[in-house]
């Protein structure tokens, strides 16, 4: 008799606890975060360059080359009067240097394109000018650059800066 | 004698059917990793940042339970302001993104204008994705212009 209760009481209990572990619980917890968001807006008839030509790592011996097409190529952008004319000219150095050392930068490329795509972008000249007409819906113009670096042999380290120039004068319509 | 054996399979059963205690669980935690950067505007040119353009969508990083069901709200910011000014911020159906690795691949893509229901993968980790569309005007001010996305993420049921 006394066994057969106990027994009893036990399979009421796992009964009891079976149903609480499948029953939904409500779990207390939350938790919160925020982040920024940020933009810059340019000046019309202005154009920026907003993305340096990148190499990233080099080693001696090896050329490297950056296309226009690349996401670190050089961009510029500006926005003029809409499907007006533009006369771009580029000045590009020969070397970068770092301290006292020189790397020598060269075999240019560099495209246009007045939507931001690179991939229908058209390719103009590094060494004369060229006239470009803007979209002619929003009046954007950009330009894309990349190069090539020829580090010797014993290219001694650092970080090796230049300046690439674009210089856009309005043309007409 | 028959006490015994009957105990022992009593308890493994107990054990099998009680619920993991609620303080043994990996704490439900969301962090801010990444903010949204439109970065060079041009008046009157709209640009979209797509949740999967990793190197520009906002990203918030999950961490709980694995298998922990959660409830994601975004509250999204209208504008962007600065320079006196302010520029309009809009979201889509598809300008959010649940992520389980994080790197834009293998998302779910989700408005982030309503709240979204998501399980955590087995290693308790999952990210948020977010972008939009930013739309200078033509005479927009020129300058920098700024604002915070805050995201709140509560555990349900399991």
């Amino acid at each position: 008799m006394r066994t057969t209760a106990r027994l009893a009481w036990l399979l009421a209990a796992i009964a009891v606890g079976g149903q609480a572990a499948f029953a939904p619980r409500a779990l207390a917890q939350a938790s919160g975060g925020s982040v920024g968001t940020t933009a810059q807006v340019v000046s019309a008839g202005v154009l920026v360059g907003d993305a340096p030509l990148a190499f990233g790592i080099v080693i001696p011996g090896i050329a490297k080359t950056v296309a226009a097409t690349a996401a670190t190529a050089a961009h510029f952008a500006g926005v003029f009067p809409p499907d007006s004319r533009l006369r771009l000219s580029l000045t590009l150095p020969t070397q970068l240097t770092s301290g006292g050392n020189t790397l020598p930068v060269g075999a240019w490329t560099a495209l246009y394109s007045d939507d931001g795509a690179t991939a229908t972008a058209t390719s103009i000249s590094t060494t004369k000018q060229t006239i470009i007409r803007v979209h002619p819906v929003t009046g954007a113009a950009h330009v894309f650059v990349g190069g090539t670096v020829t580090p010797g042999a014993a290219q001694p380290s650092g970080i090796y800066v230049g300046v690439i120039t674009l210089t856009g004068a309005f043309a007409g319509f | 004698m028959l006490r015994r054996p009957l105990a022992v399979v009593t308890l493994a059963l107990l054990g099998a059917l009680w619920p993991l205690p609620l303080a043994a669980q990996r704490p439900l935690r969301v962090a801010g990793a990444q903010g949204m950067t439109f970065g060079t505007l041009l008046p009157g040119v709209s640009t979209t940042v797509v949740p999967t353009d990793v190197a520009r969508a906002a990203r918030f990083d999950l961490t709980g339970a694995k298998g922990m069901r959660v409830e994601v709200v975004l509250m999204l910011p209208a504008a962007l302001t600065g320079a006196g000014a302010t520029m309009p911020l809009s979201f889509t159906a598809t300008s959010a993104a649940y992520s389980q690795d994080g790197t834009g691949a293998a998302t779910t893509l989700f408005d982030p204008r309503l709240p979204y229901t998501a399980t955590l993968p087995n290693n308790g980790r999952a990210s948020i994705l977010l972008g939009a569309t930013v739309a200078p005007g033509a005479a927009q001010r020129p300058g920098a212009y700024s604002n915070v996305v805050t995201i709140t993420v509560a555990g349900l049921s399991l």
